[in-house]
């Protein structure tokens, strides 16, 4: 009986050192484990050669020079695309003159049905800022994935398809690099202060 | 002179709620009440709308909206929309939208909605729009969806 009393004491007092030294160093392991994950200082996108919404030819280099707003979608959306859209719109109306200091480009994952006339017809009603991306679906397809967007084809009735897709805007540096992304169903406010922050770079 | 000004204060008081009414339309059959019924405006040459309003069943039985059929395309779909890992997904609701019993359904930009598809005109604001709503127990009614702004949300408007 005594004998088990010790065994379980010291059992115990064991268990205590190991969870005290695990709870030390948990923070420091999952500090470490996050800070590879989220480097300010991610390589997202690839070179890509694809048509705008003005029918012209556009390049990686488009996203240079000024920072920029990806958005990827595609003209048959319902909801999330025109309401991701229109609060892009409304917060580059927001920034007054320094408007003209940022791009922002809509991606079609549907170039199949969206060529760069649609684009230009469904954009018209969103701030003209907004410029239409579209070409080979290869190419869409490996620009989307070199920003680690997903899209998936889900067909509805009638020979007709929907797309599931990633909804996050992707905020650009002016050296073309990846800043952070914003979501539209974030606060206004609080984007419109990513995106005059994003300004700065 | 009194008794004009106390027929325009009715005047007005009347005027007023036939305005406050118009802004927000609503219907009811059975145990259901619908509350306005609304799409948004599309953008030029879009192919697709959503459509929205709440549904509210203050009956004991559970009800389910099966079949949406409007005048400006042959394609209605009940779908459902949900967010996963930043990922949109939608999905078609099968077997119809339920309406619980004693409680509300609504249909908004975020969740479940009324997919309409080939379009066969664009939608723009101030217009309205013929349908009919198909209930499972509660029947079915002709309805009028308007065309509201992009950005127009019911939630904020009730």
């Amino acid at each position: 009986m005594k004998i088990n009393s010790v065994r379980a004491l010291i059992i115990a007092g064991f268990s205590i050192l190991v969870l005290t030294l695990i709870g030390l160093f948990l923070p420091a392991i999952l500090k470490k484990d996050l800070q590879t994950h989220y480097s300010t200082e991610v390589k997202l996108g690839t070179p890509f050669e694809l048509t705008d919404s003005n029918g012209n030819k556009i390049t990686e280099s488009a996203f240079v020079g000024s920072p920029a707003i990806l958005f990827f979608g595609f003209t048959h959306c319902p909801n999330v695309c025109p309401i991701a859209l229109h609060r892009l719109s409304l917060l580059i109306e927001k920034l007054g003159k320094d408007q003209n200091r940022l791009n922002a480009y809509f991606i079609t994952l549907d170039p199949e049905r969206d060529n760069w006339k649609v684009l230009n017809n469904y954009l018209s009603a969103f701030n003209n800022r907004i410029i239409g991306i579209t070409g080979e679906s290869k190419k869409i397809e490996a620009l989307a994935k070199s920003w680690g967007v997903y899209s998936k084809k889900v067909p509805l009735d009638g020979g007709n398809y929907t797309i599931d897709h990633t909804s996050l805007m992707f905020l650009l540096k002016s050296d073309g690099n990846f800043l952070k992304t914003i979501d539209f169903k974030d606060d206004f406010e609080l984007s419109l202060k990513e995106i005059k922050k994003l300004l700065e770079f | 002179m009194k008794i004009i000004r106390k027929q325009l204060v009715i005047f007005f008081a009347i005027f007023n709620i036939f305005i406050t009414n118009s802004l927000s339309h609503e219907y009811k059959i059975g145990n259901l009440k619908i509350l306005h019924p609304y799409v948004i405006e599309t953008p030029s040459g879009a192919r697709t709308a959503g459509g929205y309003m709440k549904i509210i069943n203050t009956g004991t039985q559970t009800d389910y909206l099966s079949l949406v059929t409007v005048d400006f395309t042959k394609v209605a779909e009940i779908h459902e929309m949900k967010m996963e890992n930043d990922v949109m997904k939608m999905r078609k609701i099968k077997g119809g939208l339920e309406i619980p019993a004693k409680n509300f359904t609504e249909l908004k930009h975020t969740g479940y909605h009324i997919m309409f598809t080939n379009l066969l005109k664009t939608m723009i604001k101030g217009e309205t729009h013929e349908g009919t709503l198909y209930f499972e127990k509660a029947g079915n009614i002709k309805v009028i969806f308007t065309v509201e702004k992009m950005g127009f949300k019911l939630e904020d408007n009730n």
